[in-house]
């Protein structure tokens, strides 16, 4: 292998892992998302009395992952049971490079998933009396 | 490095939506709708893979422009056959004629109230008659089928211009204003509307089969041969059937399945989802043009509406499609992505040329 072709991919690469640092792999952990966890779900109280419950995940998450957390979250929120829920997305945020110059070689345009989400509202059944029902992560 | 990049991002974001004031909705009053007619049709999205030789001279950027067009030939072959097919049971001069029906019909439902109305719809093309229209709200709408066709998106912008009523920013700057904010429409907004999606075939041998002899009928030509041994037509074949032998069905595959699932009874279901689209577009649209609210970028969704059918009406709350409505179906479970091309008919590029044609044709300057 030449030096040039050795410096270039070295170079690639260093260029590659300060990139991959911006978005620093993390273990997917199931916790609320916060400063420190990019990850994990988020949520909220509607004015009709359900919630919205977001998940985030990597992007090399799947729908059955986020849907996963989901289910997990619903069941948190609603103590006396889930009355239904209503997953309105479904979402894979891309990224497409362009067709990198490899020198002395070819380069072929690539396209990753930067990171999966997922939304829904979930609806609690009536809670009996002396249960309260879940509280909205912050 | 993440801080440098984090700097470059520091202009002060707001939403695209521009609502109208009050004091606008008053002063425009009864006014003109224009849909601009989609010069597309029903688009089918597919992936367009680059490829780059440069690195290994004239003969490497040779040899990556042959590449390209073999890893290329069979996707896009595949996407343009689709967007022909869906063409063929919603052709673009209908989706058009119904658009402008269904908002002719909520304009009309409005017509006696106060605040902006739409006493005139019509239908304009922009290649018979380009430029900015003055005093007249236009909706732009794009249909697209996803990768896999298994969703239907159609988006439509509404805009309002005139030139007596100059845009003014209702937001406050720490800096300047940027430029972004002093110019363009007085009224702006986007409205999406995603189909119930179909599911997703699972990967049977029997399927691969079918996939196999689907790439196979797709490599002949016009006169029914298929491609001869060596040429490019032959190789991207090849190519195809090699990634159909693996164990997972690309989205590209997956779609010349679903695409089919659109087409059964004279397209009823695509015909179905446009219509329940067009609805959701011109009732919104007439509504968002009489609220004032202004997008936050840090505000919170709201939920508008749910159907029997749980399908649900959202406006966004932040970022920048803040104060834009989503139309979502209900109990959504895989992704649909829209690649980087769209696939659009020749049957539709030749109506589109053809009403160029017809177009009076005007002077410079004018």
């Amino acid at each position: 292998m030449r030096s040039g072709r050795v410096g270039f991919g070295v170079g690639l690469a260093a260029a590659g892992l300060l990139l991959q640092a911006c978005v620093a792999a993390r273990p997917v952990v199931y916790g609320p998302i916060g400063p420190e966890a990019p990850y994990g779900y988020s949520d909220r109280k509607n004015p009709d009395g359900g919630f919205v419950v977001r998940v985030a995940m990597p992007g090399y998450s799947t729908p059955a992952d986020l849907r996963a957390f989901f289910d997990r979250r619903a069941t948190e929120l609603c103590p006396s049971g889930v009355e239904r829920t209503n997953v309105f997305r479904v979402y894979a945020n891309e990224n497409y490079a362009d067709a990198p110059y490899v020198y002395g070689g070819a380069g072929v345009a690539s396209r990753f998933r930067v990171g999966v989400e997922l939304e829904g509202y979930v609806y609690c059944k009536a809670a009996p009396a002396g249960v309260t029902a879940g509280v909205a992560a912050p | 490095m993440c801080l440098a990049m984090a700097a470059c991002a520091t202009v002060e974001p707001v939403p695209g939506a521009r609502p109208l004031s009050q004091a606008n909705i008053d002063a425009i009053g009864p006014t003109r709708m224009s849909i601009v007619g989609s010069e597309t049709g029903v688009g089918k999205a597919w992936y367009y893979t680059q490829v780059n030789g440069g690195g290994a001279g004239l003969v490497g950027a040779i040899a990556g422009a042959i590449a390209a067009a073999i890893i290329n030939a069979a996707p896009s072959a595949r996407a343009h056959k689709q967007a022909e097919e869906v063409a063929e049971v919603e052709p673009v001069e209908a989706l058009n004629a119904a658009m402008v029906a269904k908002v002719k019909e909520e304009a009309g439902k409005a017509a006696a109230g106060p605040g902006v109305t739409f006493p005139e719809v019509v239908l304009t093309y922009k290649a018979a008659t380009p430029g900015a229209v003055d005093d007249t709200v236009e909706i732009y709408t794009s249909y697209t089928l996803s990768e896999d066709s298994s969703v239907l998106r159609i988006v439509a912008t509404a805009t309002y211009s005139n030139k007596a009523i100059p845009y003014r920013t209702p937001y406050t700057f720490t800096k300047s204003t940027p430029k972004s904010e002093t110019t363009g429409p007085l009224y702006q907004n986007t409205f999406t509307y995603y189909s119930t999606p179909l599911p997703i075939p699972t990967l049977t041998p029997e399927l691969r089969e079918r996939l196999i002899a689907n790439i196979r009928e797709s490599a002949r030509d016009a006169s029914g041969a298929p491609p001869a041994e060596g040429t490019t037509e032959y190789k991207a074949m090849q190519r195809e059937i090699e990634l159909a032998n693996d164990d997972r069905l690309t989205p590209n595959e997956t779609s010349l399945f679903l695409t089919r699932e659109w087409l059964r009874n004279d397209g009823a279901m695509i015909k179905a989802e446009v219509q329940r689209a067009h609805d959701f577009v011109a009732r919104y649209v007439l509504l968002d043009m009489n609220r004032t609210v202004i997008p936050s970028f840090t505000g919170q969704d709201e939920l508008l509406e749910t159907a029997a059918d749980q399908r649900t009406v959202r406006r966004i709350g932040a970022g920048y499609a803040a104060g834009s409505y989503v139309c979502s179906a209900p109990d959504v479970t895989a992704f649909a992505t829209y690649g980087n091309s769209i696939a659009v008919a020749k049957s539709t590029v030749t109506y589109i040329k053809g009403l160029k044609a017809q177009a009076p044709k005007t002077g410079a300057g004018s």
